[in-house]
């Protein structure tokens, strides 16, 4: 019998765990090493460019260049640790192509669509940028324009991005990236606890001794986090951490159970536990009693996509029809207690997101047909997989939910939130811990994670979303709208209350010929928006003017007309919030290079260019319809609003009396530059002024900010708002931490939205009298639906995407380092052994990946070192523009959120 | 010391390349631009890259990025993946306190520094005896290099002695 290597290291790695180990000190020679070479080094601290999780580091440089980043040890997010990204913070910004002079497409000295790009002045560049603005402006109106944000731009961006669209250009068609990552989790929010974000934060992972991660590869997309997890795990004994996917992967490695379940079953596995806790007596009535009511919404809601096939490919038609008319499958005709085959006319797809209170009775009758026996069949994902230790594991999960000693985190991100119904199935998360009483204390809580840094930051909280405004306002409440114009002093009516289009809309209003033109900032939408053959096709060959400010070249900037060159994130003062309500701000640390310049700097210097006489006259809104407005217009505000016709929305909007207050130079620049002030005439600090102003909206309304000031404190790394007398808030809707909470309360679930309700039973509104349930967070039920696409005869295989550990989005950033480029160098078609040599393929062969929306090229990979998806499922990143994943996806979204599904579509594979 | 001397020889390969290519053309054809240079309607066929397959105590350390960053995997990882509860394959060779301070002999695997046996959540200054929980996942932040090419040169340059 030969000793394999394996084997042999298996051995050694006993013995020399059982060797006792020395303690020496750190050399003195590498330390002496270090100080030499820091000498001359400025340090300061940062935030973490890249995922959700928001790691603060330390940045150091020398010369006007960043030469280094370390994690910062004072952190309390990551205490000295990073991922292997986030070492690299500082050389993503040295790639040699960065953009650093405008670029139009021009011919004989003229803007021409089809002519390559001739750089430009910045005078030049903002010309063609204001005259084509104005062209479709005065064509279309306020919805002819539109603005892709990000979850990725700074506080301060947004919040200047909104106030020029929403206020100056009386737009509401500026929406986030954050659109296609998290809209799911926010619309759950809303819904359930009437105002966004997480009730808990990191601290849950030591604090817990349960950890249920629901379709989020943490391993790999919150690498710090799952750092802490895998410490709590490895001292203590009791701990326990699930993997709930539908392809086996880096999470599986650590977690004491995984559980492989089929695309969209999510759904009926989480009935499955709310019937277990039913069924075994199990809910918490003092807390539900106290704290909870029942709730339900209509299930013919559509899938997200267009409703007409004037645009669709010929392949794409039957999908697509299904948009109006689905017939329902033997599994969702039980889930949803109606006739298998039926077809559904999707009638409530314009009005997805109402919902009613349902007595605890309807819920059960909801639940009652999750029995262990249905899901497991529904559910199990991998065909190798016997059904009875699917099942064996699903019993397990309720045991670990119910144990009462126990305390519970579920976690989850794109897994729920890119899902057909990712407002469903978020809920179902609140459903289960609101149940059992295990919400919003620590160590217990469903905690929904964010993908981008500042998703949460400046996407949600600033409001860069179609329908909304700061602090978790809308633009479609009048009174949202009237305290908003006083903020930004406005005339009243100035605001637009009709909803605006959200991202992958704005996609389809550029096909569709309604919008003209665009300003991309901090985003990639052209590679990371689903069915993207028909938007590149759009930009290029439809009439249209596209802007696009990166730092690099990508697929966005190839389509673009326009494009111009940021400052990327040391180079310019900001400000990031993460997933567990921790603002961070940094300064600038070095200057951009050659002419690129801030996102905020374009943002206002563009502002110049309007006069108040351009945008606040009337203004035709097609299909508004609105309380105290004419049909289809917005009235002109300007007349008697003591503003006069030619001031410019610069004036009016940035450079105003109260924003030139804050001065520049400022002392807590500690000799850091500004060149966005600088840029601006030198005198007041365009982002303390716009943070200053933007806190205004929360301060008194639970999403408290500091002071600017505050967060470049010594002993300050972020701080989790509501910051009240100084003070964070580590729980909210807890008594024992969260000010805003009624005393006496014990917990207060106190978020205004959708908090007064007409009741109803499973199948629709019966009394219409409105019942008021301040201050109590809902249940609701909510069934298994197939999604639109599913695998057949013609295209058998699901399709997942996401991304990899050492890849950020879209990789413009990352695939300029060449460590981490080397390490991942394209995206690779992780596939089942056995499925690739049905087709014919092995390891390393090419193979094309199909759907009926496109088709690309991609290496196959069925070795199982990352992910090993099981049969029947492939596993495609995109990062890769080279693998153009989302030529394949397809563009359905959840109907309330409008997040796209990136989860799963249908394709063929074969040998290129 | 090892270390910095290789970044000084970076470094100045760095800045000699940066030199010698600065112009900019006048009129820049989409396809030219970003890191597939082709068209957007294109569907190029992908390269197959290889892993590193030199074995363990084989290969030659690559540079780190700079000082301070995280050692790139100089050798193949295949059969040591994945790392479980049960399994870390890494620690089996890279465990070796009692290399800390001592000059590596030549083969030996590179000792996980004190800083990897030192909780900074809970016990900050102390090494102790284990591997701390928050590192036991190597792979998050020691990646192996495949024979890629890179897409574009990078200018970033590290700190250095003096």
């Amino acid at each position: 019998m030969t000793v394999s290597r394996r084997d042999f290291l298996k051995q050694s790695l006993v013995v020399s765990s059982a060797t006792a180990t020395g303690l020496l000190p750190v050399s003195e020679v590498a330390n002496a090493a270090v100080k030499s070479a820091e000498a001359g080094w400025r340090w300061d601290r940062g935030v973490c460019r890249f995922c959700g999780v928001g790691c603060a580091i330390q940045i150091a440089t020398e010369n006007g260049r960043i030469v280094a980043t370390k994690a910062d040890v004072d952190s309390q997010v990551n205490r000295g640790l990073t991922c292997i990204k986030g070492y690299f913070n500082g050389k993503i910004i040295y790639g040699k192509d960065r953009l650093t002079q405008p670029l139009l497409r021009m011919k004989n000295g003229k803007f021409d669509k089809h002519g390559d790009f001739v750089p430009v002045s910045w005078e030049r560049a903002f010309d063609e940028m204001e005259k084509q603005f104005k062209r479709s402006y005065r064509e279309l109106g306020p919805t002819g324009v539109g603005f892709f944000g990000s979850g990725q731009q700074t506080v301060q961006e947004g919040y200047a991005a909104v106030k020029l669209f929403k206020a100056g250009f009386r737009s509401n068609n500026i929406d986030p990236n954050a659109r296609h990552c998290m809209a799911s989790a926010v619309a759950a929010f809303m819904q359930v606890f009437g105002i966004d974000e997480p009730s808990g934060n990191y601290d849950d992972i030591e604090h817990t001794d349960t950890m249920v991660l629901w379709g989020a590869n943490m391993a790999e997309m919150h690498p710090v986090l799952w750092m802490r997890i895998t410490d709590r795990k490895m001292k203590e004994p009791n701990v326990r951490v699930v993997n709930l996917t539908t392809a086996s992967n880096m999470s599986s490695n650590i977690a004491d159970m995984e559980i492989v379940f089929k695309p969209s079953t999510d759904l009926a596995i989480m009935n499955y536990l709310a019937r277990e806790i039913v069924t075994r007596d199990a809910v918490d009535w003092e807390f539900v009693n106290k704290h909870c009511a029942f709730a339900a919404g209509p299930t013919d809601i559509g899938y997200g996509m267009r409703g007409t096939d004037k645009f669709d490919y010929p392949a794409e038609k039957d999908t697509n029809a299904k948009e109006l008319v689905m017939q329902l499958n033997a599994a969702e005709a039980v889930a949803q207690g109606k006739q298998a085959g039926a077809t559904v006319e999707q009638k409530n797809r314009t009005a997805p997101d109402k919902h009613w209170l349902i007595t605890f009775e309807d819920f059960k009758k909801g639940v009652a047909p999750y029995t262990l026996d249905f899901v497991a069949e529904l559910a199990k994902g991998d065909p190798d997989e016997s059904l009875d230790d699917f099942k064996a594991k699903l019993k397990l999960l309720a045991d670990l939910y119910i144990e009462k000693s126990r305390k519970v985190v579920s976690f989850w991100t794109m897994g729920f939130n890119q899902h057909q119904r990712g407002t469903w199935v978020n809920e179902q998360a609140y459903m289960l811990h609101l149940l059992l009483g295990k919400q919003a204390m620590p160590g217990n809580g469903a905690f929904s994670l964010t993908g981008q840094p500042s998703a949460c930051g400046t996407a949600r909280e600033v409001g860069v979303f179609s329908h909304r405004l700061p602090a978790d306002m809308v633009v479609n409440n009048p009174k949202h709208r009237d305290f908003s114009e006083k903020v930004w002093k406005l005339p009243a009516k100035t605001l637009n209350p009709k909803v605006g289009s959200h991202f992958t809309k704005l996609l389809r209003d550029l096909e569709d010929g309604s919008m003209k033109w665009a300003w991309i900032q901090v985003c990639n939408p052209f590679q990371d928006t689903a069915n993207a053959n028909h938007w590149i096709k759009a930009a290029r060959e439809k009439d249209n003017f596209i802007v696009v400010s990166d730092g690099y070249p990508g697929i966005s900037t190839k389509v673009a007309d326009l494009v111009l060159p940021s400052a990327m994130i040391f180079e310019k003062w900001g400000a990031y919030g993460n997933a567990e309500r921790r603002t961070q701000l940094w300064r600038e640390q070095v200057p951009p290079p050659g002419q690129a310049r801030s996102d905020v700097w374009q943002i206002i210097e563009f502002s110049k260019r309007f006069k108040l006489k351009e945008v606040w006259g009337e203004q035709k809104i097609p299909g508004l319809k609105d309380e105290g407005f004419a049909d289809g217009k917005l009235p002109d505000v300007l007349s008697g609003s003591g503003y006069s016709p030619e001031a410019t929305l610069y004036d009016t909007l940035f450079a105003t009396a109260e924003n030139k207050q804050f001065k520049w130079p400022d002392k807590i620049a500690n000799g850091h530059a500004n060149h966005t002030a600088a840029l601006l005439g030198g005198d007041w600090f365009p982002e303390k002024a716009l943070f200053e102003e933007y806190a205004q909206f929360g301060r008194g309304h639970a999403h408290d900010l500091a002071d600017f000031d505050v967060y470049f404190r010594d002993d300050v790394r972020g701080l989790k708002w509501p910051v009240v007398d100084g003070k964070e808030t580590h729980w909210r809707f807890n008594e024992a931490y969260d000010p805003y909470v009624k005393k006496g309360s014990g917990f207060d679930f106190y978020g205004s939205a959708f908090k007064s309700l007409p009741r109803g039973d499973l199948g629709g509104i019966t009394d219409q009298a409105k019942v008021d349930i301040s201050g109590k967070a809902k249940i609701f039920f909510r069934p298994y639906a197939a999604p639109a696409e599913e695998p057949d005869q013609h295209f058998d295989l699901w399709l997942s995407t996401g991304r990899v550990l050492e890849h950020w989005h879209s990789g413009t950033m990352t695939r300029r380092v060449r460590e981490l480029h080397f390490a991942v160098p394209s995206a690779l078609l992780y596939m089942h052994p056995e499925d690739a040599k049905a087709r014919g393929l092995k390891q390393d062969d090419t193979a094309w990946v199909e759907s009926r929306r496109g088709k690309i090229k991609a290496v196959v990979e069925t070795r199982g070192r990352r992910n090993r998806p099981p049969k029947g499922l492939v596993y495609v990143p995109w990062f890769d523009e080279g693998v153009f994943i989302n030529k394949v996806t397809l563009d359905a979204t959840c109907p309330i959120s409008k997040q796209t599904d990136f989860k799963k579509c249908a394709v063929r594979i074969y040998k290129a | 010391m090892r270390h910095v001397s290789v970044v000084i020889r970076t470094f100045v390969g760095i800045a000699l390349m940066a030199a010698a290519s600065s112009f900019a053309a006048p009129a820049i054809p989409e396809n030219s631009m970003g890191l597939s240079k082709t068209s957007v309607f294109a569907t190029p066929t992908p390269k197959v890259y290889q892993e590193n397959p030199a074995q363990p105590g084989s290969s030659k350390l690559l540079p780190r990025a700079y000082l301070g960053a995280p050692p790139q995997i100089s050798h193949s990882v295949g059969d040591f993946l994945p790392i479980t509860p049960q399994s870390n394959m890494c620690f089996a060779c890279h465990n070796q306190p009692s290399q800390w301070g001592q000059k590596r002999e030549k083969g030996m695997a590179t000792a996980i520094p004190p800083s990897h046996y030192t909780d900074l959540r809970n016990a900050p200054g102390k090494v102790t005896e284990n591997l701390v929980g928050a590192r036991y996942n190597c792979n998050q932040c020691h990646v192996p290099q495949t024979d890629a090419p890179a897409l574009v040169r990078n200018t970033f340059s590290g700190g250095r002695a003096r």
